[in-house]
């Protein structure tokens, strides 16, 4: 009995889908570590004079070592356009570019001997820190959003829910024709002022507080609590404004989500290459005024 | 004359579907309600927004519901119309356009919706919506734009402005700031507006040239040759280090080698300990020829000290040596000069002192040695004004005229008394005074009953009497009075390749005896330098141990000789007074000024 319920939990191993961070075992998490080990290692026990900094022979070689690095992780903008599978993979260039890019948070920082200022140095190391954490940021929403989105998603496609507010909006306009000019204005605001996605901060929130279909929804409860009139076409159309309102809600938390996969890279990639331009600018300053 | 009202519907896949009704009556209403001749399905609109009529051929129009019709871009509640041209009426989200047909005379009144129904998302809108692309420029956009802006701000603005900078122009932003590695240090802050000061050629490292430009009065350490010869294999990383260095251009045995700048706006880092160390520790195997002995620190390996010692004084010239303090080497400054007759506080000298208020319970070495103007050494002894309270050089005194022997001057003493014993004068200066004080010998002389002026002038240079108490005197042959004072040599500083301040050591705080032992001297030949010993009692190595200080090499020596107190890094938070720096340099004039600036 014991020895069937390993085999199947085994099957159900190999089905499963292995990461890019959990490739071969987290092979270049172990490869980055022990990087990360031996520069702090060396940092601690060779004394460069008069203290470390990037001038100093093993800055130097940090440096060179850190140049390098980010040259090949960005690399991945390009490697990422032809898939291969194997060893030299795109999930495995993947992996190892997570990995080494989290290894270049200790080789950056002690390149710097902790030495910062205001300077072109420090703007290239400040790029890379945005850079890194950008990535990191991306590492998290790509592992925790994708199931989130999934069920709120529950099944709809973008273009259904897009559908379903086009229907909503014209029920609302037929069912709401016979009102009086008032509860006309009140269903006009879902109708003309009603922005399913919004700016940034909108996308980010999901939140649109002044939503026209909101404010169409709350004025007209009051008004049916306030008077009995056309009760039947305004029960109507509240209960139309509140599926629409439903629809809204899951139309921006997906929105919400996307953007939180997408924004990283609106970070990590532009910051990418101001840092390489920073690193040339950098590099080609030091040896200016060598 | 009737109206004909064409209604146009736009179908879902494009084209439109026209239906147009002859309406023969005067009067039509238009509004949202089912019962308007023109119904428009439309909120904005109001249930009976408006009439059309038309009397006698006119057309007329009027608003009802108080909100005024929009006429071809004009508003009016009620208005006569002339529909021989066509003319636009808005109402909410329709369009109405009338015209006159010309041949029937007929009203056409064309009426079609302009806007959607409502402002929602149509198909094509998905991407906008659900992606980010519809929220913000695009990534290339965003990285191109950083891209220009990061090379042109931090490479070819400052590149530029190397290429055409001319010296004299003193801007407000310059362009290489952002360059800058850290802040200079303190010594070099003047020079932070101006990178070209020290860098002079681009991709050339800062030259000797350029630091000696303003530092015009450094010596080398040794010659150069000796310098290579004396510098050992270092090992595997510094060979390496001067291998890759080599490659990017980076010479060996430069000032920068040494003196890391940009480290800081606090005092130039001091240099390493290896570095003196590592030639040092033996220098006697790779060079073999040298005087100077091992040392690699100040703890464990130091040698004892080996001040500059005067062996011996003549009128031709002393015998000044460099001769180690554990061989107790003996002085002779020519000088007779017992430290602990004059430092005891019960003797004869402490009465003395007493008695002439110089000093209560005997002298102390203040009485004799005081400090010179900068405090770190002493002044050189002066007869007259460091012994002559005591030793006193009068000898005889007529009313309020005192007579002085002039002190240095054999001939002329001799002279003095001559005339003075000839001329009847008698006694000696003990006798004009009270007080018996040194020299008064020659009153012993006198009582003897050697009554021969050379007998008197004969006791004054005798050893008791003014001049043999503290000199070493050659007496002459009877019947001459050529007497030969030794010269006295008193070394002004024992130790010039090292650097020892007294100031650092307060006698405040470090009695005088902590260090010379003076009370236990009875000869002017006890050297009274304390050895290496005694300043290990609180200093050490490098690095401070068992709350002893830490000494490291330049605490005492500079690497470029200079009479002066070698370079020591100002501890933080420590009052410590400004010495005089050994730093000698050369102005330049003003910031971007030509005068120090080697020709690039």
């Amino acid at each position: 009995m014991a020895r069937g319920a390993q085999v199947g939990r085994r099957q159900r191993g190999e089905a499963r889908h292995e990461g890019f961070l959990d490739y071969a075992g987290r092979r270049y998490l172990k490869w980055a570590s022990a990087v990360s080990l031996v520069a702090i290692f060396i940092y601690l026990l060779v004394d460069v004079s008069p203290r470390h900094n990037g001038g100093s022979w093993y800055g130097y070689l940090l440096g060179t070592v850190g140049a390098g690095l980010i040259v090949w992780l960005s690399l991945l903008g390009i490697r990422k356009r032809a898939m291969t599978p194997g060893r030299w993979s795109l999930k495995a260039w993947t992996s190892a570019h997570v990995y080494l890019g989290l290894a270049l948070i200790v080789i950056g920082t002690l390149h710097t001997g902790f030495q910062l200022g205001w300077n072109v140095h420090t703007l290239a190391y400040g790029l890379m820190m945005l850079v890194i954490a950008s990535g990191i940021f991306g590492i998290i929403a790509y592992a925790r959003l994708p199931e989130a989105m999934s069920l709120n998603r529950a099944e709809t496609t973008q273009a259904q829910m897009l559908d379903t507010l086009r229907a909503l909006d014209r029920q609302l306009h037929d069912t709401a024709q016979p009102l009086g000019p008032a509860h006309a204005a009140v269903v006009r605001q879902s109708l003309e002022n009603c922005d399913v996605a919004g700016n940034l901060y909108a996308r980010l929130t999901a939140k649109q507080p002044r939503c026209g279909n909101r404010a169409a929804l709350l004025e007209l409860r009051e008004l049916v609590r306030q008077s009995p009139a056309d009760k039947e076409t305004l029960g109507q159309i509240l209960f139309l404004l509140e599926r629409k309102e439903a629809t809204l809600s899951q139309a921006r938390r997906h929105i919400r989500y996307k953007t939180l996969l997408e924004i990283w890279l609106y970070v990590h990639v532009p910051a990418t290459l101001a840092l390489i331009a920073a690193l040339i600018a950098h590099i080609v300053s030091v040896f200016f005024y060598w | 004359m009737s109206f004909v009202v064409r209604e146009i519907t736009r179908r879902a896949g494009g084209g439109e579907i026209v239906r147009p009704v002859k309406h023969d009556v005067p009067l039509l209403t238009v509004g949202r309600a089912a019962d308007n001749i023109i119904a428009l399905a439309d909120l904005a609109v109001l249930p009976h927004h408006a009439t059309i009529t038309m009397r006698e051929g006119q057309v007329h129009v009027e608003a009802l519901g108080g909100s005024p019709l929009e006429i071809d871009g004009k508003f009016f509640n009620r208005t006569d119309l002339d529909v021989a041209q066509p003319t636009r009426i808005t109402i909410g989200s329709h369009r109405l356009t009338l015209e006159r047909d010309a041949p029937a005379g007929d009203v056409t009144i064309t009426v079609e919706r302009v806007a959607a129904l409502s402002e929602g998302a149509q198909p094509e809108d998905e991407e906008r919506i659900f992606s980010l692309a519809g929220a913000l420029p695009g990534k290339r956009r965003l990285a191109w734009g950083l891209i220009g802006a990061v090379l042109a701000l931090f490479l070819i603005w400052p590149v530029a402005a190397f290429i055409t900078h001319h010296e004299q122009v003193t801007r407000t932003i310059r362009a290489d700031q952002p360059w800058t590695s850290g802040p200079l240090s303190a010594a070099h802050a003047s020079l932070k507006e101006d990178c070209q000061a020290c860098h002079v050629e681009a991709f050339v490292a800062v030259r000797d040239e350029t630091c000696t430009g303003c530092h015009v009065k450094l010596e080398d350490h040794a010659d150069p040759k000796r310098l290579l010869a004396a510098h050992p294999d270092v090992g595997l990383e510094a060979k390496l280090r001067s291998t890759v260095g080599g490659a990017f251009g980076l010479k060996e045995w430069t000032c920068t080698g040494c003196h890391k700048e940009h480290e800081g706006a606090t005092a130039m880092p001091l240099t390493a300990e290896s570095f003196c160390s590592d030639c040092h520790r033996q220098l006697s195997k790779d060079l073999p020829d040298t005087k100077l002995l091992d040392a690699s620190d100040f703890k464990d390996d130091h040698p004892e000290f080996r001040p500059e010692i005067v062996l011996a004084s003549t009128w031709d010239g002393a015998t000044v040596r460099r001769m180690s303090l554990a061989g107790t080497p003996r002085e002779g400054s020519g000088l007779k000069f017992p430290h602990r007759l004059h430092l005891s506080p019960t003797g004869g000298v402490a009465q003395m002192a007493q008695r002439l208020g110089t000093a209560e319970g005997g002298l102390d070495c203040g009485n004799c040695h005081t400090p010179d103007a900068t405090g770190v050494r002493f002044r050189d002894i002066e007869m007259e004004r460091d012994c002559g309270d005591c030793h006193t050089l009068e000898f005889a005194r007529s009313g309020d005229t005192v007579r002085t022997l002039r002190h240095g001057d054999t001939k002329q003493v001799v002279a003095e008394l001559r005339d003075y014993y000839r001329g009847g004068g008698g006694g000696f200066a003990g006798s004009m005074t009270d007080r018996q004080r040194p020299g008064a010998g020659a009153q012993r002389a006198v009582a003897r009953g050697s009554s021969s002026v050379e007998g008197r002038i004969r006791a004054v240079f005798e050893e008791g009497g003014a001049c043999g108490d503290c000199h070493i005197v050659k007496m002459p042959p009877a019947g001459s009075l050529d007497f030969e004072v030794s010269p006295v040599v008193l070394q002004d500083r024992y130790m010039s390749r090292a650097w020892f301040d007294h100031r650092d050591h307060d006698t405040k705080v470090t009695d005088c005896a902590t260090c010379h032992k003076a009370e236990a001297s009875d000869r002017a030949s006890d050297l009274l330098l304390p050895g290496i010993a005694v300043c290990r009692d609180c200093h050490v190595g490098a690095h401070a141990e068992d709350g002893k200080l830490a000494s490291p090499c330049s605490s005492c020596h500079s690497y470029h000789e200079s009479p002066g107190a070698p370079r020591v890094l100002k501890p933080v938070g420590a009052d410590r007074p400004s010495k005089t720096s050994v730093i000698e340099w050369k102005p330049r004039t003003g910031v971007n000024g030509e005068g120090a600036r080697p020709a690039r």
